[in-house]
């Protein structure tokens, strides 16, 4: 009887407190969510791995480098091989930036340079990433005196969308 | 209650926190396996950055001295000895256009980084005014690029430049 009692008790404790671990763990989202992470010394930040690091980089130097770059010569193959590195919610909005460009461009025989100067990582989960980047962008043409250079910082988010890393998101700041 | 109810009690608790076991490691189980140490290195090394290109671009014609001390705080080397030796020039010309600048930190992350070195690129901005502003506030944007190396655990920055 007594040992019953006991038991239950005992029990009961150890099974309020799974519920309420489970509960806890439950609503912590986890590494990868915040949206509003700009710096790495963000408590909420996460490294998941060096690889991981080493890739998103990588496709953050390429996806910025051709998403700030294109010719008028070549525009159309300039902005499929942008579009190939975005989400397709990044690709409409890219499309709608670029909408304007086309007429202009060809007027103007403009030329923009993406050079990516340097990335580096603020967070990265197995999905979710966020990377700092340095773009200086040459623009030349035949509306400008001489080509102009401007020192862009731009934080790339990218999403991992089977198997590869996409851009989702570019905010210059 | 008797003892057979007791134990029927007994044994459901048992299945129900058996349950919630397995439904809090399948929880976790599923989160990505963060790598704590790389994740604790880049932090630590961050918010050094941090500390250091904000006091970098902190001016204040005022108060000179303090701000020069709080940069060599958190620097080494070539960088620390460097700035140290530029203490009166930097001064100098802070009273005389009577210099004022608030920085933020606008991004910040972290490149290449191992056990005792790490590269962190900054965005900032920063409020400046001065004889030349008119008593305005004009906003500068800077993008700086800081070497860093761990010294007796600490982070501390031994090359800071503005990235071109």
């Amino acid at each position: 009887m007594v040992s019953s009692r006991r038991w239950i008790a005992t029990l009961t404790v150890l099974v309020c407190a799974a519920a309420a671990t489970l509960v806890w763990v439950l609503r912590d989202p986890g590494p990868g969510v915040g949206a509003a992470i700009s710096s790495a010394d963000d408590p909420a930040v996460s490294v998941v791995s060096v690889g991981v690091k080493q890739a998103v980089r990588e496709r953050t130097a390429e996806g910025a480098a051709a998403a700030y770059g294109y010719s008028w010569e070549t525009l159309a193959e300039d902005k499929a091989a942008a579009r190939e590195l975005m989400t397709t919610a990044m690709q409409e909005r890219y499309d709608r930036t670029m909408a304007g460009v086309a007429t202009s461009s060809r007027r103007d025989r403009t030329v923009v340079t993406a050079e990516v100067v340097d990335t580096a990582l603020v967070t990265a989960s197995s999905t979710h990433a966020r990377v700092l980047v340095f773009v200086n962008q040459r623009t030349s043409g035949a509306d400008l005196a001489e080509p102009t250079l401007d020192l862009d910082r731009v934080l790339v988010t990218l999403r991992r969308e089977g198997g590869e890393w996409r851009l989702s998101e570019l905010d210059a700041l | 209650m008797g003892g057979r109810a007791g134990s029927w009690v007994a044994g459901a608790l048992a299945i129900l926190l058996v349950g919630l076991l397995v439904a809090i490691g399948l929880v976790i189980a599923s989160r990505d396996d963060v790598d704590e140490a790389l994740t604790d290195d880049q932090q630590a090394a961050a918010a050094a950055a941090r500390a250091e290109a904000l006091a970098f671009l902190t001016v204040d014609h005022e108060d000179m001295d303090r701000l020069v001390d709080a940069v060599l705080a958190g620097a080494t080397g070539e960088f620390a000895e460097q700035y140290a030796a530029q203490r009166e020039t930097l001064t100098r010309e802070a009273v005389r256009t009577e210099a004022t600048s608030v920085p933020e930190v606008v991004a910040l992350g972290v490149g290449d980084q191992d056990e005792d070195s790490a590269t962190v690129l900054v965005a900032a901005n920063s409020t400046v005014t001065n004889t030349g502003t008119g008593g305005e506030g004009q906003v500068r944007y800077y993008r700086l690029r800081l070497e860093l190396v761990r010294e007796d655990d600490r982070w501390l920055t031994d090359n800071l430049q503005f990235v071109r």
